[in-house]
Formats: C-alpha cells, structure tokens, sequence
C-alpha cells in the first residue's frame, strides 16, 4: 500500500460495510427508471414534425391545400369576364374567315365591322357598350340578331 | 476483455444508432450501483441520490459524443456523478441560504432520521465525521477509501494533480480522527 493510502486501525472497520441501505429491489427499480426517463428525453428532444404520423398528416394537409387552391384559380378564371383585346378594325375578310364560327370576341369583331368599319371612336363607343352588354351578362348574339 | 477495451466497445455501440439501446442498457446495469453509492454518499438522502442519479445517466445518453475516451469511461461518469451532487448541493445551500458548514450538520440530522441508515453509533460518527469534510476532500476520501481507486483515476473525475490528492486525502484522513476522537 502506498504511504498515502494509509488508513489508520481506527478507519479500517468502517471499509467493508456500507451503512446505508436501500429499498428492495431497489437497483431493478432503478434500470426501468432510467430508461423511461431516457424515453421521454428522446420524445422531447425529437422535433415534433419528425413523428411519422404527423408527417403523414402534414402531406395529407399540404395536398389538400394544392387541391383547394387549383380549384379555386380554376374557378375564379373560368368564371371571370371575358377579357376582350379589341382592335380598331377588322378587314371584311377577317370577319368573313370567322362568320360561322362562335367565338365571341369575333363576333364582337363583327358587330363592330358592321357599325363602324373605321372611325375609331365609334369603335369605342360600342366597345363600352360591348363591355357593358358583356357586364350584365346580356345574350350578345341575340343582340347581334336584333341588330342585323 | 479489459476495461479499456469493453468501455471502448461499449462507447462504439453507445454512438451507432442500431445498438444504442441495448448498449445503454448493458451501461446502466453495469455502472449504476457505483454511481449510485457515489452519489448517496455525497448527499445523504436516497430520493436526492435517486433522481441525482437519473439525471447522471441521461447526460451520460445524450452527451456520450463528447466522451473522447482519453480516461476510462467510469471516471467520466463519476465527473459527471461528481459535478452534479455539488451543484445539488451549492443550490441546497443557495435555497436555503446556509454555509457550507451548516449544510454539514443538515446533512448530519437527515442522517440520524434517515430509515435507510442501518449503521451503529460509531458507523454514523465516521460518517458524520466524513460529512464534515470540505466537499472537494470528501469526494477524494470516498473514492480511495470506498471505491478504492487510484489516485490518476481520481485525478481524471477530480481534474486534480495527483500530488495534490494524496495531500488532500492525508488531510481527510487526520480530520476524520480528529473528529471521531472529538466526539
């Protein structure tokens, strides 16, 4: 032994018998003790996102918000005005090439063809009148019936 | 297997996300009566040894990266043990606002009630006597007298030359007689 481990006669006794105690069982109490603390310690040091059922979750949810949105911007577009870039004139071929076709904007062309082939403020005029008939949501063609 | 070698596998198996659980578990049950009894010394009271003790191994579980395996793994574990039932015990003290000296004689009177105490008269003078040494040189005296350690393992937990524990252990071991013949 070295000197400075020496313990005198008086201290020897006490070395080989621990005074304290502990409950029985004590130790296997202990193990199942630290391992459930250990358990929440990793619940809790865990991001919440990172649980696979919340992750599932989310997707679910981010999908549906896609979904909503798209159908929303389909909707509002498909239910907008008819926006109408007019020109301010047509030539007699180009509204005879489109006569028998439905499209809108041309037979708008056409009425105003009809009307006011050149003068530009004429042309105007009827496309606010165009726009107004379009606004409240007036049968354009039968207009154009009425007219013709 | 030596020491070395286990702890070393054991780290290995600590740090590798597949063998973790079962490494800590083998850790636990491996060091967990000596921590314990390290700790119980310290602070007296089994509840306080009990959660102190938790709280060491979870540290141990999540800092066990910092471990660099530059002492053996148990020294680690007793620094952390170590630190943390002085901290214990200075925010004991700071609650309370008591010296060191009357922490000494709490410490003292919870022994004398404590139903876990199972020593004689003469067991409970030398572990007053033990109680009445500076926290430092108490933690030196436990781990050479009880855990029998060498003094560069203790050196490793205490982050002191070993010339300065054999002193501080000399010093221990007279006070601890002086305190026993005293009473």
């Amino acid at each position: 032994m070295e000197h400075e481990d020496y313990i005198p006669e008086s201290l020897k006794r006490y070395k080989n018998r621990e005074s304290y105690r502990v409950p029985d069982g004590y130790f296997d109490q202990l193990t199942a003790d630290i391992h459930s603390k250990k358990g929440r310690e990793i619940v809790e040091q865990e991001p919440w996102y990172s649980n696979g059922a919340i992750q599932a979750k989310l997707m679910f949810f981010g999908l549906a918000l896609i979904l909503i949105v798209t159908l929303f911007t389909v909707y509002v577009i498909s239910s907008a005005p008819l926006q109408f870039q007019f020109e301010d004139s047509y030539t007699a071929t180009q509204i005879d090439s489109v006569l028998d076709t439905d499209d809108e904007e041309l037979i708008i062309a056409q009425l105003i063809e009809q009307q006011t082939a050149t003068a530009t403020i004429a042309v105007e005029n009827k496309q606010q009148e165009i726009d107004f008939l379009l606004y409240e949501n007036i049968d354009i063609e039968l207009v154009i019936e009425e007219l013709n | 297997m030596s020491d070395a070698i286990e702890d070393s596998a054991l780290v290995d198996e600590l740090r590798n996300k597949a063998t973790r659980n079962l490494a800590f578990h083998k850790l636990v049950k491996l060091y967990q009566q000596r921590v314990y009894w390290l700790v119980r010394r310290l602070v007296v009271d089994h509840d306080d040894a009990n959660d102190i003790v938790q709280d060491v191994f979870i540290k141990v579980w999540n800092n066990i990266d910092q471990y660099k395996g530059e002492s053996e793994l148990f020294t680690w574990i007793y620094r952390i043990a170590s630190n943390d039932c002085f901290t214990f015990l200075n925010k004991k003290k700071k609650r309370f606002f008591i010296s060191w000296q009357d922490t000494t004689e709490n410490l003292a009177n919870q022994l004398e009630s404590d139903a876990l105490f199972d020593g004689d008269e003469a067991e409970m003078l030398f572990k007053k006597a033990v109680l009445s040494l500076p926290e430092k040189q108490q933690l030196v005296f436990n781990l050479k007298y009880f855990d029998e350690l060498k003094y560069s393992q203790i050196a490793a937990i205490t982050g002191t030359s070993e010339g300065a524990l054999k002193a501080s252990y000399h010093h221990a071991v007279k006070k601890i007689e002086q305190f026993i013949t005293a009473h």
